[in-house]
């Protein structure tokens, strides 16, 4: 699924503007202590462009391939080891899909607050019982590119948060 | 092609059986493995239903998913999927067990954005 970069076919789809600033809202609304965000997927940095226009607190922008200079690149699967948790911290994502559980999943190793996207799928196969799960949606025909797909969207806080 | 059958220590609360290029036995192999009165299963891909043992040693589908019927409710798992495919949510893959009903009820359903 998705897009494909020719380089290493590894799964990249963009996130829409419109997605994004949802994303944005609701993590405004539920989260109002936040002291620095994470964009663990950057890419080519279009959901950090939306952070940066509702949050004036440091980013730190990674992406496995990033395609802009100001992220740097960080496998958050297989490195996650080298990266500190910092308490206050609010991560934005849009994940690999086909590894979305994996990145919530270290995600909220190493931040208490979390708005992410996902596939529709992985609203059923993430641990609830773990987390406090604040919202969720189901998001059907949203529009990625070319793409037509229901995805999934969960707001998320540690239970010891 | 062969089936993926779990090891012994992972069927004590539920777990998955499916067809796999990976893996050279057949469900032959492994059948007596299974204590079927300890179980509810269901078909675990597109509409999930609870299949009968017949049913599931047919193997007409790519996967089941057998629940221990001590841990887990068949009532409340069907009303879950029956409350998903009211709100127009499919599960492509049951891989394990739905949050609960309760829970279920926090998912809110948009159309794209």
């Amino acid at each position: 699924m998705g897009n494909y970069r020719e380089t290493n076919m590894r799964e990249f789809i963009k996130t829409p503007d419109s997605l994004g600033n949802f994303m944005l809202e609701l993590s405004k609304k539920h989260f109002n202590n936040v002291e620095e965000i994470l964009e663990p997927c950057a890419g080519d940095g279009a959901l950090v462009d939306i952070i940066e226009k509702h949050y004036n607190v440091p980013i730190i922008k990674l992406d496995i391939q990033p395609l802009r200079d100001d992220i740097k690149e960080f496998n958050f699967v297989k490195d996650i080891k080298k990266l500190e948790y910092k308490k206050n911290r609010l991560t934005i994502m849009n994940p690999p899909f086909a590894k979305s559980i994996k990145f919530i999943e270290n995600a909220l190793k190493k931040s208490d607050m979390l708005v992410t996207l996902c596939s529709s799928n992985t609203l059923f196969n993430l641990d609830w019982d773990k987390y406090d799960i604040l919202e969720v949606y189901y998001i059907k025909n949203q529009i990625f590119g070319e793409l037509k797909l229901n995805i999934g969207l969960f707001v998320i806080k540690n239970k010891s948060y | 092609m062969g089936i993926f059958f779990p090891d012994e220590k992972h069927m004590d609360k539920w777990f998955r059986i499916i067809k796999s290029n990976k893996h050279k036995n057949d469900l032959d192999y492994y059948i007596s493995r299974i204590n079927f009165d300890n179980y509810f299963i269901y078909k675990k891909t597109n509409k999930q239903r609870e299949v009968s043992k017949e049913d599931f040693l047919k193997f007409n589908y790519s996967g089941y998913i057998f629940f221990n019927k001590i841990i887990y409710d068949n009532k409340e798992l069907q009303q879950s999927l029956e409350y998903l495919w009211s709100l127009g949510i499919t599960i492509m893959y049951l891989d394990k067990p739905l949050p609960r009903l309760s829970d279920l009820k926090k998912i809110k359903v948009i159309d794209g954005l």
